[in-house]
C-alpha cells in the first residue's frame, strides 16, 4: 500500500506544484493519477521512487516512509515505465529488461530465465526478440519491452507514466486490454500517470483527478462518472459521461437469461406454443443441436406461413446479436444502428444466453450507480 | 535512367581524362645534373622515342570505353583493375625509363654542364596520373558498393594496386627516383623522426584525452562552466601554432630553471588555495549579488588552472620524454613487446567482453580478462618507469630541476603542450555534445530503475556518446599529425624537419620524404581508429 500523508513539493520559486496531497493506493490496485497538464501527477508519481524530492508530508510504503532506504535501492524495489519508453539503444531486449535484477546481483541463470519468462509475459517471442536491439522493434513492441522491463525485478509497486502513449490509437487499445491481462496475473500495485480520461477509465481501479496541485477527487471510474464532486470534474470526465459509465458495464449483468426461443426443427404449431408461453411478441429462433442463433419470427409472420421456416427472418448471429462480453455501451450502439428495442444476446459461440432490452440500458444510464455492480470494472475477461 | 550514373560511369570518364591530359601535356620526369641545379623535364612521348610507354598514355584512356559499358558488374570490376594499374604502373613505368634517361645524361645536357651524381625527379605527370588512376578506382569502387560487394572483395579492389606499389617500392624498383635516392641516405633519420613525430601525436593525444573529456563533462554537467569551458578552448585553437609556441617560450624557460623540490612547494600551496577557493566561492554564491557571481566563477576557475596547469604541464612533458626514452632508446625488441602488449589488450577487452555477456556464467573468462589487463599494466608500468629512469638519468632530488624533468622554453615541452592545447577543442566539444545529445528520457529511466551516479555516467552516457567523442578523438589525431609537423620549428624533431629543410633548400623530394610519411601516419591512425570505433560501438547505435 501507498499513503500520500500531507505531500507537498514547492520549488524555489515559491511554486507549489503538489499541494497537500493525502492519497491511498490499496495493495494490488491500478490508481490512475490523471489532470489537465500541470496539475502534479507526475510530479506526485516521481515523489514516490524520489525522483523528485518531498518538500513537506511524507509517503508511506507499506507504512515505511519512502526515504529510509538508499534512494537507489528504493527505486530498484519499484517498476519504472515511462512514456517515451527510456529502453536503452546500445543494449539488447534482454540487457534491458535485465537492468534491474543485474543491479540486484541476481545470478546470470536466473536472469536469463526471468528474461524470457517476462517476454513471454508481455507476447513476445523470447527466441526472436531476447538478442534483438529496441530500434529494430516496432513502437508496440518497444512499449511491451518497456512493461516488462518494469517488471524485470518482480517488484511489487509499479509507476507508469503514460506507459502507452508513443503508439498509435490502435496498438494503445491492444497495449491496454494486454496490460490488464498481465495486472490479472501479477497483481500488482500500479500507479498510472495519464491525461486520457477513456485511458483513466478503462485501466483504473480508482481515479484520482488532480488540480493545481491538489486532489479534487478520488474514487472508482463508476462513482467518478455518475457523480462528479463539481463542476471542473464534470467537464473533465466529458459531457458524455453516461456512455462512458455504460462503458463499464457487461452486457452479461444486464441481460435477462431467459430468452424466447424455439429450435429451428419447430413445427409451426410448436412454434406458436412458445409465443403463448413466452408471452411475447417475437421468438428467436436456434439450432436443435447446439442452440446457435440463426434468426427470428414475429407472431405476425407466423400467422400467414404455414411452416416456420417460411416465417422467419435468418440471419447470421454476428449481424443481429450482441456478445454478452460487450460492454453496455457497444450494446447501445449496436440496437440503435439496427433499430432494435430488444436484441439477443449470445456468447461467444454464438449460442443464445439471453436477452437484453433498450429499457434496461436506459435505466441503467439515468440510474444510481450503487446499486449497479460493474464486473471488474470493465476489465475485459 | 536515361543520362543516370547507372547507364555510365562519369567520374571514371573524369579521371581518365585527366590521367590522359596529363600524360599528353604534362613532363613525366625531371633530370638534374646535381641534386640542386634545374634540369630538363621530359614528356611521356619524349623519352627515348621508346613506344613501350605510350602504353601508359593507352591504359589512361581504356576507361574511357569501359564507363560506357552498360552491365555494372563488369564494368565495376573493369575500373577497378584498370584504376589499380593505372595507379600501379604509372610508378613502375616511369622508373624504368629513367634509368635509360640516367644513362645517357651526358648526351642531354649543354656542353660544359657539370654532370655529378645527375639525378631522376618525379614530375607533374607522375602526380597527376597518380590522381587520375585514383579517381578511376574511386569510380569502380562506388559501382562495387552499388553492387553490394562484400567487405572482403572491396578491401582487395581498393588496396591491390596500392598492394603492388609498395612491393616494387620495397623490392627496390622505384629507388631510381630522388625521393628514394634522399630516403637511402637519411633513412635513419627518418624513422627516427617518423616514431617522434608518432609519440608526439599520441602522447598529445592521450594528455588531451584526459582533460578533453574531463573538461567537456564538467561542461555538460555544470551549466555555470559551460560557456567558460567552450570559450577557453575555442580561444586556444585560435591562436596561431607559431605563436603560442612564442607564448609558452618564456615561461617555459623560467619554469626549467627551478629546482623541483620549489616547484613542488609551489604547487602544493597553489592546489590548496584553488581548492579552498573554489568552494567557498562556491557556498556563499547565493548570498552574493547576481552581478558578480560569474566573476566568482571566473577567478576560482583561474585559480584551479594555476595548479593543475602546471602539473600538466610537467606530467606531459614528463611522460612524453619517458615515452621517447622507452621508443628510442630501445632495440626493436622491446618496441614490438610494447605493440604487442597493446595489442593483448585490445584484444583481450574486445574478446573477452564480447564472451562475457554471451555465457554469462563463464567466471575464469573474467579472471583471465583481469589477469591479462594486469600483467599488461604491470609490464608497461616497468617499461615507463625505465623510460623515466633514463630521462632523470641519477639526479638526486636536491639537485633536480624542472628542466631535467624535459621542461625547456624550445624544444620538446612547448611543442607537446602546444599540441594538447590543440587537442582539446575537438574534445572537449564533441564529449560535451555527445553527453548532452543523450536522450534526458532515458538517463530518466536510468534514475527510475536505480543506477547510481556512476552506473548511469559509464552504462548510458558514455556508450551513447561514444561515437560523437571518438570522432573527436580522430580529428583531433588527424589535426595533430599535421600540427606536429610545426613543431620542428622549435627545435622539436618529427618529420617538420624533412619539410623545413627542403622548403629552405627548395628541394621537393626533401618535401615529400617529411610529407608522404605524415600522410601515411594520418590514414593509417584514422583507420585504426575507425576500426577501433566500430568495434566499441554497440550494433544497437552504429548508423546503418
Amino acid at each position: 500500500m501507498i499513503e500520500f500523508k500531507n505531500v507537498v513539493k514547492q520549488y524555489p520559486n515559491g511554486f507549489r506544484a503538489v499541494d497537500s496531497l493525502n492519497l491511498q493506493v490499496h495493495e494490488g490496485e491500478i490508481c490512475v493519477l490523471i489532470g489537465p497538464s500541470g496539475c502534479g501527477k507526475t510530479t506526485s508519481m516521481r515523489m514516490i521512487n524520489r525522483l523528485i524530492s518531498i518538500t513537506s508530508g511524507e509517503i508511506l510504503i507499506d507504512g515505511q516512509p519512502n526515504n529510509e532506504l538508499p534512494v537507489e535501492e528504493l527505486r530498484r524495489q519499484i517498476g519504472y515505465a515511462i512514456q517515451q519508453i527510456g529502453l536503452l539503444p546500445h543494449m539488447t531486449v534482454s540487457d534491458n529488461i535485465a537492468i534491474v535484477p543485474k543491479l540486484l546481483r541476481w545470478d546470470t541463470d536466473r536472469i536469463q530465465k526471468r528474461v524470457d519468462e517476462l517476454l513471454d509475459l508481455v507476447g513476445l517471442d523470447p527466441d526472436i526478440t531476447r538478442d534483438k536491439f529496441p530500434r529494430q522493434l516496432s513502437g508496440g513492441q518497444q512499449q511491451r519491452v518497456g512493461v516488462a522491463r518494469a517488471l524485470g525485478a518482480d517488484p511489487p509497486i509499479m509507476l507508469m507514466d503514460e506507459p502507452f502513449g508513443a503508439v498509435d490509437p490502435i496498438t494503445r487499445e491492444v497495449l491496454q486490454a494486454e496490460f490488464l491481462q498481465i495486472q490479472e496475473r501479477v497483481g500488482k500495485t500500479i500507479i498510472f500517470v495519464t491525461h486520457d480520461i477513456d485511458e483513466a477509465i478503462k485501466m483504473g481501479d480508482r481515479i484520482a483527478i488532480m488540480r493545481e496541485g491538489r486532489l479534487v477527487q478520488y474514487d472508482t471510474p463508476d462513482t467518478i462518472l455518475a457523480h462528479p464532486i463539481n463542476r471542473f470534474v464534470r467537464d473533465f470526465v466529458g459531457t458524455d459521461r453516461t456512455l462512458k459509465r455504460l462503458g463499464l458495464v457487461k452486457i452479461r449483468n444486464l441481460m435477462t437469461t431467459e430468452p424466447p426461443y424455439c429450435t429451428m426443427d419447430s413445427t409451426s404449431e410448436e412454434a406458436s406454443q412458445c409465443f403463448v408461453d413466452y408471452s411475447a411478441s417475437s421468438i428467436f429462433i436456434v439450432d436443435k443441436d447446439d442452440h446457435t442463433l440463426k434468426g427470428w419470427v414475429d407472431k405476425e409472420e407466423l400467422k400467414g406461413n404455414t411452416s416456420l421456416l417460411d416465417a422467419m427472418y435468418e440471419a447470421h448471429w454476428v449481424d443481429i446479436a450482441v456478445r454478452e462480453d460487450a460492454t453496455a455501451r457497444e450494446a447501445l450502439s449496436a440496437m440503435v444502428a439496427r433499430g432494435f428495442r430488444i436484441t439477443p444476446v449470445v456468447d461467444r459461440h454464438g449460442k443464445l444466453v439471453g436477452t437484453l432490452t433498450l429499457k434496461a440500458l436506459q435505466d441503467l444510464a439515468s440510474y444510481d450507480p450503487d446499486a449497479i455492480i460493474p464486473e471488474n470494472n470493465g476489465v475485459s475477461g | 535512367m536515361i543520362g543516370g550514373s547507372a547507364i555510365s560511369n562519369r567520374i571514371s570518364i573524369l579521371g581518365s581524362l585527366i590521367a590522359a591530359f596529363g600524360f599528353f601535356f604534362l613532363p613525366l620526369l625531371e633530370i638534374k645534373p646535381n641534386r640542386l641545379a634545374s634540369g630538363i623535364t621530359v614528356n611521356l612521348f619524349e623519352i627515348q622515342g621508346d613506344l613501350r610507354y605510350i602504353a601508359l598514355f593507352i591504359l589512361a584512356l581504356v576507361p574511357l570505353i569501359i564507363a560506357f559499358q552498360s552491365d555494372r558488374a563488369r564494368r565495376a570490376w573493369a575500373l577497378v583493375i584498370t584504376g589499380n594499374l593505372l595507379i600501379f604502373l604509372t610508378l613502375l613505368l616511369p622508373a624504368n625509363a629513367a634509368i635509360d634517361l640516367l644513362d645517357g645524361a651526358e648526351t642531354l645536357f649543354e656542353e660544359g654542364t657539370q654532370i655529378s651524381n645527375p639525378r631522376i625527379f618525379t614530375s607533374s605527370a607522375i602526380a597527376v596520373g597518380l590522381l587520375g588512376g585514383y579517381i578511376v578506382l574511386f569510380g569502380g569502387l562506388r559501382d562495387l558498393v552499388a553492387e553490394k560487394a562484400g567487405t572482403l572483395q572491396r578491401l582487395l579492389a581498393s588496396s591491390f594496386g596500392i598492394a603492388l606499389s609498395v612491393f616494387i617500392l620495397v623490392n627496390g624498383e622505384l629507388d631510381i627516383y630522388s625521393v628514394m635516392v634522399e630516403f637511402e641516405s637519411r633513412g635513419a633519420t627518418l624513422g627516427q623522426r617518423f616514431v617522434e613525430h608518432f609519440v608526439f601525436v599520441l602522447v598529445a593525444l592521450a594528455a588531451g584525452l584526459v582533460i578533453g573529456i574531463a573538461l567537456g563533462l564538467w561542461a555538460a554537467r555544470d551549466e555555470r562552466m559551460e560557456d567558460i569551458i567552450l570559450y577557453a578552448v575555442g580561444i586556444i585553437q585560435t591562436v596561431p601554432s607559431l605563436a603560442l609556441f612564442g607564448v609558452l617560450l618564456v615561461p617555459l624557460a623560467r619554469l626549467g630553471d627551478r629546482s623541483f623540490t620549489d616547484v613542488f612547494q609551489f604547487f602544493i600551496i597553489s592546489l590548496l588555495i584553488a581548492v579552498a577557493a573554489f568552494f567557498i566561492l562556491g557556498r556563499i554564491q547565493t548570498f552574493l549579488p547576481s552581478a558578480i557571481r560569474p566573476w566568482t566563477i571566473i577567478t576560482s576557475f583561474i585559480l584551479l588552472t594555476i595548479p593543475v596547469g602546471l602539473l600538466l604541464i610537467m606530467g606531459i612533458t614528463f611522460g612524453f620524454e619517458a615515452v621517447m626514452s622507452v621508443f628510442v632508446d630501445s632495440d626493436l625488441s622491446q618496441i614490438l613487446l610494447l605493440v604487442g602488449i597493446a595489442y593483448a589488450i585490445v584484444v583481450a577487452m574486445l574478446a573477452l567482453d564480447r564472451s562475457l555477456d554471451r555465457a554469462h556464467a563463464i567466471g575464469w573468462l573474467r579472471v583471465m580478462r583481469y589477469t591479462i589487463l594486469a600483467v599488461a599494466t604491470f609490464t608497461l608500468t616497468i617499461l615507463l618507469i625505465n623510460g623515466a629512469g633514463q630521462v632523470i638519468d641519477g639526479e638526486t632530488l636536491e639537485d633536480l630541476t624542472i628542466r631535467d624533468l624535459g621542461v625547456s622554453g624550445i624544444g620538446t615541452a612547448p611543442a607537446i603542450i602546444a599540441l594538447t592545447l590543440y587537442s582539446l577543442l575537438p574534445l572537449v566539444r564533441n564529449t560535451y555534445t555527445g553527453l548532452r545529445n543523450v536522450d534526458p528520457a532515458i538517463i530518466d529511466s536510468g534514475r527510475g530503475m536505480g543506477m547510481t551516479p556512476r552506473q548511469i555516467f559509464f552504462q548510458i552516457e558514455l556508450p551513447l556518446a561514444f561515437p560523437i567523442i571518438m570522432a573527436g578523438i580522430r580529428n583531433a589525431g588527424i589535426s595533430l599529425v599535421g600540427i606536429a609537423a610545426v613543431a620542428s620549428i622549435i627545435g622539436a624533431g618529427a618529420l617538420g624537419d624533412f619539410i623545413l629543410l627542403g622548403v629552405n633548400t627548395t628541394s621537393v623530394d626533401l618535401i615529400l620524404l617529411g610529407a608522404i610519411p605524415a600522410v601515411v601516419l594520418a590514414i593509417v591512425l584514422d583507420a585504426l581508429m575507425q576500426l577501433l570505433e566500430g568495434l566499441l560501438t554497440s550494433p544497437g547505435i552504429q548508423r546503418q
